[in-house]
């Protein structure tokens, strides 16, 4: 290896994955310590508010039962607007987790260790925020299994089995699953770690219950090591399926501004897109509070921010091609569309998004720009807005142009919609605060098998 | 440090391939002059559209190629260095099909509709007339050269800075090739995407399809692998099974992305059924050509993917080649049920026409390949992560 280090020019050769001592005591303590440490008064002060928005959160979902969806600003045409919005850009923003943790395995990338237990946690809480917007929507969410569950239909009326939202029910619920049990499975080996360390009674136990009777013995690895690859195999294909089937939610149609081909891999582009924006957002400031920053270094920020510029000209991929078949199909509803899209009353509203997903990711191209944490994480926040104006223009502007002219109306959401929507970002946040107080937030047994391995290769 | 024991990297210039070479040669040019003499044995139309498939299939793995060796660099990918030269070289054949793309272009006015206004109903001339602006003789031809251009100009530089580091020490040469790569994939994407639109979906006269790129560009990378593997195996590149294996299971990774692109763009037109949409799904279903769809799901897709899944498989070289051309044989049909039906809706034709031109294309492409790949070391022995490509042991 000295003789290649010295044929290497410095600006091709890699940064460590791991920066100081990398000592298995060292990058354990390091990765358990926020665990360990009493809890802090701002992770209490951002728990409150978290706490207070899903109050909110909860009270808006009252209301709504209550008084029925009607409370919402949906109307005829627009008969979809902030429930799907915010499911698609949440299941969007959950994308990041399978594809760090499953495809960067088996794509063999070493920095994924760092951050996949965080990510992996996110894609749960989003998924579950999602999931919240369906049930909600059907008004009468005890009916929600018989609304959203796909069992044999006897009558033949319902499920409607040709339906694509009968096809999300099993795409998310079983996305979900997946991602449950591999977030769990990796957490095995580090919650008996924590068992092992803890010193109170009861953290003992509750560790010592979750973690399954892990001793660490080899057959506990060799069986861990075929599943957690073997769940990695089968959650590929679920982060395909998942957003490609939101697609179809809208692309069987034949709205326009919905039925275009193009649209399932750019959903899934624009769901890792997103997914990777929202895991930059949290983890710049998570890993400067944690003191995670030997664990989560430059290198994987960095390498994080190439992702998005590499999603984000696939999405701008999606956007061009699309606009131009809009033009080259030369039908009057597609070409009155793309009018709509660009000139209309929602007009500021694309204009806006393709700033935030198209202009803005392009100053990763630099590497000093990558490198920064404040830009980055102003620019995942754009990100973020970026892709929720996406959701919100392919619905809005979609519907509120309908075929019959006078049938065109207007939408604004109303005090409860936004209620909602904030609320469950609180709830979003709570769940992530529980997270990052009770849970290594970093794979602490993975971090440490990549040490090993870097002492002994070239990584 | 030294290369494995085991692993002997060719530092001698590669000297075989001259029978095969003038063989192809040979094959291309006898099989060019009978295209010749059966379009005036069948019609213009009929040579061109043959001509046009042939095309299609023999730069696509070229044009894959591209795509591949620029993601990889993108990645900063260590592992694909030892068999890269062969893969930058198949992506350097590019520039023979500028040449061999003038039959497309001298004889377009037979094939493309929107050429021919005259000869097609009001609906449809107001369509061309729509589209004028874009799609016009001029216009056309402008963007083919500018496709070719990005292409040529990509490959060759990216192949050029790598042959560099044979003969001296340029580590500087694998950061400009870091460097350029990522910023060249967007212009690669939508050159082969527009390319595809230009000369492919604009034979139909209403269809359009915002996938369609997608679905010509899977194809190229899954084709791109194949045709690496296979000279990969041919030239005896001392790479080890594991290369294998990663070759292989891009292999098998862009082959189920054909799939989903195709699955995607049929389900999402046959499911809302708008007329202007339906007529190229409709022409290849609704007659012999289902049987042509019918063989592409099962041995384009099925039978491919279970028997791809088997990991010991991709560690054998003569397993994995068979399955290589297994899957180039797919992408012939693949690509014949692109161009063809437009010509012959009723179901496939296959004469002899499209034989000389696959043979004259095929054959003038391989002849190119195999000259340019003489005289050069087929392993980038001056790349300074060649070491770690050697250890490749995932």
């Amino acid at each position: 290896m000295a003789d290649l280090a010295r044929t290497i020019s410095p600006s091709i050769t890699p940064e460590p994955l791991i920066e100081g001592p990398d000592d298995d005591l060292t990058l354990t303590d390091s990765v358990f310590a926020p665990v360990w440490k009493p809890t802090a008064k701002g992770w209490w002060f951002l728990f409150m508010i978290c706490l207070g928005g899903t109050g909110m959160l909860f009270s808006a979902i009252g209301w709504t039962v209550y008084k029925g969806i009607g409370v919402w600003g949906n109307n005829i045409p627009v008969a979809w607007a902030f429930g799907i919005i915010n499911f698609v850009w949440w299941i969007g923003i959950g994308h990041a987790g399978t594809l760090i943790s499953a495809i960067l395995l088996l794509f063999q990338q070493k920095w994924r260790t760092s951050i996949n237990r965080f990510s992996e946690a996110m894609t749960l809480f989003a998924v579950i925020c999602a999931a919240l917007y369906p049930v909600v929507h059907t008004g009468r969410p005890w009916f929600a299994a018989y609304w959203l569950f796909p069992y044999p239909s006897t009558l033949g009326i319902w499920p409607q089995f040709r339906s694509p939202l009968t096809w999300d029910v099993f795409a998310v619920s079983t996305y979900f699953t997946t991602s449950l049990l591999f977030w769990y499975l990796g957490l095995l080996p580090d919650l008996a770690a924590l068992r092992d360390r803890s010193t109170g009674k009861w953290s003992q136990r509750l560790y010592g219950i979750f973690s399954l009777g892990w001793r660490g013995a080899g057959r506990h690895w060799r069986d861990y090591m075929s599943a957690y690859t073997l769940l990695a195999g089968v959650a590929t294909p679920l982060v395909v399926s998942v957003h490609t089937i939101v697609s179809f939610d809208f692309a069987t149609a034949q709205l326009p501004g919905w039925h275009t081909t193009i649209f399932p891999p750019y959903f899934v582009a624009g769901a890792v897109f997103s997914g990777f924006a929202m895991v930059v957002t949290l983890i710049v400031p998570a890993r400067e509070f944690l003191g995670l920053k030997n664990v989560i270094t430059l290198r994987h920020l960095e390498a994080m921010n190439k992702v998005i510029l590499a999603t984000g000209w696939i999405v701008a991929y999606g956007y061009a091609v699309e606009i131009f078949n809009d033009w080259y199909s030369g039908s009057r509803y597609e070409l009155g569309h793309l009018h709509e899209k660009m000139l209309g009353p929602f007009a500021p509203f694309f204009w806006m998004q393709m700033f935030c997903n198209v202009v803005v990711p392009q100053i990763f191209w630099k590497r000093s720009l990558r490198r920064s944490l404040l830009v980055m994480w102003i620019a995942s926040i754009f990100v973020n807005i970026g892709m929720w104006l996406e959701r919100f223009n392919i619905i809005v502007i979609s519907l509120h142009r309908d075929f019959i002219p006078g049938s065109w109306a207007a939408y604004a959401p109303t005090i409860i919609d936004v209620s909602l929507f904030v609320g469950t970002i609180c709830f979003f946040g709570m769940n992530f605060l529980l997270f990052l107080r009770f849970v290594p937030s970093v794979a602490a047994n993975e971090v440490k098998e990549l040490a090993h391995e870097m002492r002994h290769t070239h990584v | 440090m030294s290369a494995p024991s085991q692993i002997v990297v060719p530092r001698l210039p590669w000297e075989g391939g001259r029978k095969q070479m003038l063989a192809a040669l040979v094959i291309g040019v006898v099989s060019l002059v009978l295209w010749f003499v059966s379009m005036r044995m069948t019609s213009t139309e009929r040579a061109v559209y043959s001509w046009l498939w042939a095309l299609l299939f023999w730069i696509t793995p070229c044009l894959g190629a591209i795509g591949w060796i620029c993601a990889f660099n993108a990645a900063k990918a260590k592992w694909i260095i030892l068999p890269r030269r062969t893969l930058e070289l198949i992506g350097g054949t590019v520039g023979i099909f500028a040449v061999l793309f003038v039959f497309v272009a001298m004889f377009m006015r037979d094939i493309y509709p929107w050429m021919r206004p005259e000869a097609f109903d009001e609906e449809a001339r107001r369509l061309f007339e729509h589209r004028h602006k874009w799609m016009n003789q001029g216009m056309w031809f402008g963007r083919a050269i500018l496709y070719f251009l990005i292409w040529i100009g990509l490959a060759e530089r990216l192949h050029r800075w790598s042959l560099a580091q044979d003969t001296a020490d340029l580590p500087e040469n694998t950061a400009k090739a870091w460097t350029l790569s990522p910023a060249a994939l967007p212009f690669l994407g939508f050159a082969i995407s527009f390319a595809a639109f230009d000369w492919l979906m604009s034979l139909n006269v209403t269809f359009f399809s915002s996938m369609f790129g997608l679905y010509v560009i899977a194809g190229c990378a899954m084709s791109a692998m194949a045709v690496w593997i296979l000279v990969t195996i041919a030239v005896k590149t001392p790479i080890n099974g594991h290369h294998l294996h990663s070759m292989g299971k891009l292999m098998f990774a862009f082959n189920c992305f054909w799939a989903y692109t195709a699955f995607c763009q049929f389900m999402l037109i046959w499911i809302a059924d708008i007329p202007d949409e339906t007529p190229w799904h409709h022409m290849r279903i609704w007659s012999d050509w289902r049987y042509v769809g019918y063989f592409q799901i099962v041995f384009h897709f099925v039978l491919p993917f279970i028997i791809l899944l088997s990991r010991g498989l991709k560690f054998d070289k003569r397993k994995l080649g068979f399955m290589a051309v297994w899957l180039l044989i797919a992408h012939a049909v693949d690509t014949y049920w692109i161009v063809m039906p437009q010509l012959t809706p009723d179901g496939p034709h296959f004469g002899i026409t499209d034989l000389f031109a696959f043979l004259g294309v095929g054959g003038i492409a391989i002849g190119f390949f195999i000259f340019r790949m003489r005289g050069k070391n087929l392993v980038p022995i001056g790349d300074p992560f060649l070491p770690v490509s050697l250890e490749y042991r995932p």
